[in-house]
């Protein structure tokens, strides 16, 4: 595999057999993801490409520079590269199943009605997911009225918190949702415009927060349910570590935690147990109903 | 033996073989039981630490496991207690394998639920024997 | 409306002074216990107690909070106090002690070498593992000292482990030496080769 590089003198990049699979093994260690060899192409134009970027001429050098403690910007960019990450409504729609089949049941079964239940969204960037999380659960969860339903959302970025609270989305926001409900939950408000109905808009707190701030962290508490999707596999595991670390102790006994479809907590702590629901794979923290 | 091995078979599934899931830190010791495992004609999913391997247990059909003790995460005694507490994946067949020869190791895999014990570094026709026994089929 | 928008702050627990937390250490609570050991992570005087709590605590998020709290304070005396876990009978305590040792980085080192040296090759075999977070740089040296000399074959299995990854070609000559040592060893050659293979030609790295 061979592209051309900007400096016409440069000799092209390739990618050997022996390399790419150190690179996947190394890959499959930090992440859990594993490619074959049928994903040669993709994996090898993602890797020169970044070779390029950060002006090296060879595989080796960029892989011992991936290795150092230092690396995790480069990281981040290319697990970025290499895994599909969107936001839209309704994405992993399986896990908001089980959360209306699986978990709320549990974490209800010794409530009572009227009481909290804490969901958080974290990172909810433009809101897709808390919001996402209301709608499903108005839908589809016939006890929504019974209990105070508190749903936050937090995200480091205030540009992102911003549109989140303005609440207006793109046709590509909103592509899994029925014509249904996009009639029913959103106005349009101009050519691919779509305004979010006040009733959900008002439904979710969001907040700024840094996850490496231990002490804001440690701000959060009492939360039932954590969807944390597609941020920890960005994090160097000392940093995956911390945040779980905050998360677990964020949480009431029997809580429950999900993350993004590719992620796991074998890369980041013993510290929840497994919980295999129908429609999902999802963490608990000890204690609780169960 | 060949080094450079698929990382993931691309061939077809056999859906009556036997699937066997290889549990070790070291890659060099899971492609080395991947080569014996599928030379004998069974189908072979890998994982890093007790906690991937307890993942993969708990989503997959297995008809055995191979743990290793000393894993980063979940170690092997926790992921053997967890299978056994587990009803999905209660009855599956567990060898663990470790470097630690002494009789106090053997009991504690024992104890925490392993079928068997192998001693590292685990020669080609022991690991190829003892899968064949817990599988309930004659040795290649 | 089944949806609250709360605007009170609900924090995840109150802070404590650090006679309290180390009383709490001791608590019947689990919880508490992680707790205390969580609010220590910034106190480098709780170091020897933390790590003396590590010899009697059984409850894994403890033990969890309590390692965590050492690498925290990080340092060679958090190191030292590490270390000696990686001896335990308890396999969960060796590979939270390893997880430490790898946090702390550069701190380890001194204790890493120790293991390194140790007459027990389990231990030397546990202690390669945290080679593993090293740059090449600094593991290289203590790589090829291991297929050199040590006499151990799953010793040199954990090395040749490290080497498919973080290996550099000028450990080629060494490969080749410990393949000589240990001509009888079906998977230390299966091993080496992996470690050939993925460390490359050097004519192919030249590029």
């Amino acid at each position: 595999m061979a592209i051309q590089p900007a400096r016409p003198n440069a000799l092209p990049i390739l990618i050997t057999e022996g390399e790419y699979r150190k690179f996947c093994e190394f890959f499959y260690r930090a992440t859990g993801i594993s490619f074959g060899e049928n994903k040669r192409y993709f994996v090898d134009k993602r890797l020169i490409d970044r070779i390029e970027k950060s002006g090296m001429s060879n595989f080796s050098d960029y892989f011992d520079k991936l290795r150092r403690r230092d690396a995790t910007p480069e990281i981040e960019r290319l697990i970025n590269l290499l895994t599909v990450n969107e936001t839209y409504f309704y994405r992993e729609e399986h896990q908001f199943e089980c959360l209306v089949h699986g978990i709320l049941p549990e974490l209800t079964a010794k409530r009572r009605k009227g009481q909290r239940i804490r969901i958080w969204s974290i990172p909810c960037s433009t809101g897709e997911e808390p919001y996402s999380i209301a709608m499903y659960l108005l839908e589809n969860w016939p006890q929504v009225d019974d209990y105070e339903i508190e749903i936050i959302g937090s995200d480091i970025d205030t540009n992102a918190l911003a549109a989140a609270e303005t609440g207006v989305y793109d046709k590509r926001s909103l592509h899994r949702l029925s014509p249904d409900m996009t009639r029913r939950y959103f106005t349009a408000t101009g050519a691919d415009r779509f305004r979010l109905i006040d009733d959900v808009r008002g439904s979710v707190r969001f907040t700024q927060i840094n996850v490496s701030d231990a002490a804001a962290m440690r701000g959060f508490g009492h939360l039932d349910v954590i969807f944390c999707r597609n941020m920890l596999i960005y994090f160097d595991d000392a940093s995956r570590q911390k945040t779980v670390e905050c998360f677990y102790d964020s949480m009431e006994s029997g809580g429950f935690i999900c993350l993004g479809h590719s992620e796991s907590m074998s890369r980041i702590s013993s510290l929840f147990k497994i919980r295999t629901f129908p429609h999902a794979i999802v963490y608990q923290k000890a204690g609780g109903s169960r | 033996m060949n080094a450079n091995l698929k990382i993931v078979a691309e061939e077809p599934e056999d859906e009556l073989a036997p699937r066997v899931l290889v549990i070790d830190d070291a890659t060099v010791v899971r492609l080395y039981y991947r080569q014996i495992l599928e030379a004998d004609g069974y189908v072979v999913e890998e994982a890093i630490n007790g906690l991937e391997g307890l993942e993969k247990a708990m989503q997959g059909r297995f008809d055995l496991c191979i743990v290793d003790v000393n894993m980063p995460i979940m170690d092997g005694f926790a992921f053997l207690r967890a299978l056994r507490a587990e009803p999905a994946t209660s009855g599956i067949p567990a060898l663990t394998t470790t470097t630690e020869a002494g009789a106090g190791d053997h009991r504690s895999a024992l104890r925490a639920g392993a079928n068997f014990f192998l001693v590292k570094p685990v020669a080609r026709q022991h690991l190829s024997d003892y899968a064949a026994a817990l599988l309930g089929r004659p040795a290649k | 409306m089944a949806f609250v928008k709360s605007t009170r702050a609900e924090p995840a627990a109150s802070p404590e002074t650090t006679g309290a937390c180390l009383a709490q250490l001791a608590s019947p609570d689990a919880g508490i216990r992680r707790r205390a050991a969580r609010a220590l992570a910034g106190d480098p005087g709780a170091a020897t107690t933390l790590a003396e709590r590590l010899e009697v605590e059984t409850e894994p998020s403890v033990r969890n909070a309590l390692f965590g709290s050492l690498v925290a304070i990080g340092g060679a005396p958090a190191a030292g106090l590490v270390a000696p876990f990686v001896r335990s009978e308890d396999a969960a305590l060796r590979g939270g002690a390893i997880d430490a040792l790898k946090q702390l980085d550069e701190a380890a080192i001194t204790a890493v070498d120790e293991l390194l040296n140790d007459p027990d090759p389990d231990l030397r075999l546990l202690a390669i593992e945290v080679t593993r977070a090293w740059p090449s740089e600094r593991s290289a040296p203590r790589l090829q000292r291991i297929f050199l000399q040590e006499p151990h074959v799953n010793v040199c299995a954990a090395a040749l482990d490290v080497a498919t990854e973080a290996g550099g070609t000028d450990l080629l000559p060494a490969l080749q030496a410990l393949r000589q040592r240990f001509q009888n060893e079906m998977f230390l050659l299966f091993a080496v080769d992996v470690a050939r293979a993925r460390i490359g030609n050097p004519a192919e790295t030249d590029a």
